[in-house]
């Protein structure tokens, strides 16, 4: 009897021992669990983020792959430039072969005649001068296409405008274009780049042929320079032509933006780069009457003012 | 100097410069060879006249300044004018570095030619005037017995006779002989015209 009495409650106490026991390892393993679902959750919070960086990642990609485009179709278009240089350097080789043949014939039949024909050692001595003269505009062709640093001197504005108008006056003249002058004397000297300078004339001359050869009318370009104050010159190109249209206006100097079929789009942003390098500023308006006016300011030499 | 002696070689493939340059320096009085291949002109026998070239840079068979280099390599000594249809600044100073006489620019009138033409032919003169001495010693040379030769190269190390004699065990005697003979078969009148011509020779730095 006494064990029977005994054992309800050893049983128990064997059962509160387990319970506790079982109670213990429950909770450690809901402890586990716990971690391990910490842990899950944490893996998933990565994973859904790195998710979200690859998203970004692609969209970055096709950013970047529209940029390479964009540069392709950059560098494409800089190439042809640089193609037209390269045709136009192989040009003035091959030019410049027949010239000095010619040159050297008519100095060797020249030589050959002595004091006899003067009449016709005055014909050798004109094909002499002319083929020298071609030879000049060889050399500043060669000139135009060197690339480098700008070599900056005093210059005369003036002259280099006398010098330009030379270079385009043939051209006008087959274009029954009139080509007029209006230098304001005794301008201060100014400090540029000849070859550069020249070049934003010729190409601001040359847009104004352009524009002329797409009008009816009056044909006529005119270069003017004044003193715009006691620091700084301006020169001005201005024709009778077609004139800009207004929208085209805000986008004049953009590269590559040009509104002519074979048009490159260099011509003004270079121009404009360059009178900027010079401290000074390009800028292109419809005249009231017809056509346009492209004039930029040059600052007056340091050494002169 | 007689520039109808002068020898002006032209060398471009375009056939019309090669032509007037041929009658337009004839005009002036030089003889001329015109060649439209470098390769003809390296295998041209050089007449030992005073002479000049006047070569285009780039030629389709040799580029102007590798002729420049092969002539240097085969001793062809003649004073070269560049010529070129670009006006390429780094090529010119190459070529002036390696030593040639000008560069110009195509088209050039012809006093620049003949000028440069005129310095070219001076140059030449000078040069051969040299080459043909240096030979006249050469030969002279060839004439030394294997003693002699000996003394000599001693001599123009600048060693006294009685330092050769006891260097190489000889009397003093028989050494001033040798060394009388080597002043007579060389035609010199001083010891330092001798070692002069040791100098114009290479034969001081040569062997012991």
């Amino acid at each position: 009897m006494k064990m029977k009495k005994k054992k309800p409650v050893l049983r128990n106490k064997i059962r509160n021992k387990e319970r506790v026991r079982l109670e213990g390892v429950i909770k450690q393993q809901s402890d586990k669990l716990k971690i391990k679902n910490g842990q899950l959750r944490n893996g998933a919070a990565k994973q859904i983020k790195s998710e979200w960086q690859i998203e970004t990642a692609t969209t970055l990609i096709k950013k970047k792959d529209l940029e390479i485009l964009k540069q392709r179709a950059e560098l494409l278009h800089v190439t042809r430039v640089g193609k037209l240089a390269e045709f136009v350097s192989s040009l003035a080789h091959e030019i410049s072969q027949p010239l000095t043949a010619i040159l050297s014939y008519a100095q060797a039949a020249s030589r050959m005649l002595e004091g006899r024909e003067p009449e016709i050692k005055e014909i050798l001595q004109h094909i002499i001068d002319d083929d020298r003269r071609a030879s000049e505009v060889i050399q500043r062709m060669r000139l135009l296409l060197k690339k480098g640093k700008p070599e900056m001197e005093l210059l005369d504005i003036n002259a280099i405008v006398n010098e330009t108008v030379m270079l385009v006056a043939t051209d006008a003249a087959v274009r029954n274009d009139a080509l007029k002058t209006e230098l304001k004397g005794d301008l201060p000297f100014i400090d540029g780049d000849r070859v550069q300078l020249q070049q934003v004339l010729l190409n601001l001359i040359s847009n104004s042929f352009d524009a002329l050869g797409r009008s009816r009318g009056k044909r006529e370009i005119l270069i003017r320079t004044l003193r715009k104050d006691i620091d700084t010159i301006i020169v001005e190109v201005k024709d009778s032509g077609c004139g800009i249209p207004k929208r085209n206006m805000p986008k004049l100097f953009t590269r590559f933006f040009t509104s002519k079929p074979d048009g490159l789009g260099m011509g003004l942003s270079i121009s404009r780069s360059i009178i900027e390098a010079h401290g000074g500023r390009l800028k292109g308006r419809n005249n009231p009457d017809r056509g346009t006016t492209f004039y930029f300011t040059i600052p007056v030499g340091t050494k002169d003012a | 100097m007689n520039k109808r002696s002068a020898l002006i070689y032209v060398v471009d493939d375009n056939v019309s410069i090669c032509r007037s340059l041929a009658l337009l320096l004839k005009a002036h009085g030089f003889k001329v060879e015109t060649f439209t291949h470098a390769r003809s002109f390296l295998a041209y026998k050089h007449p030992k006249l005073p002479s000049c070239l006047v070569l285009d840079i780039s030629l389709p068979d040799i580029n102007g300044l590798t002729l420049q280099e092969m002539m240097a390599k085969r001793g062809i000594i003649i004073p070269i004018i560049f010529i070129t249809g670009h006006g390429d600044i780094p090529m010119s100073v190459k070529g002036i570095k390696a030593g040639a006489v000008d560069f110009l620019t195509k088209p050039f009138i012809k006093n620049k030619l003949l000028d440069a033409i005129t310095l070219a032919i001076s140059k030449s003169m000078s040069q051969n005037k040299e080459e043909a001495e240096v030979s006249k010693i050469k030969r002279r040379i060839k004439t030394l017995s294997p003693r002699e030769l000996e003394v000599f190269r001693l001599v123009a190390k600048g060693m006294m006779s009685k330092n050769i004699a006891f260097k190489r065990g000889i009397s003093l005697q028989t050494i001033k002989v040798h060394r009388g003979r080597v002043m007579k078969k060389m035609r010199a009148r001083t010891v330092t015209e001798l070692i002069r011509f040791a100098e114009k020779c290479g034969i001081t730095s040569s062997k012991e």
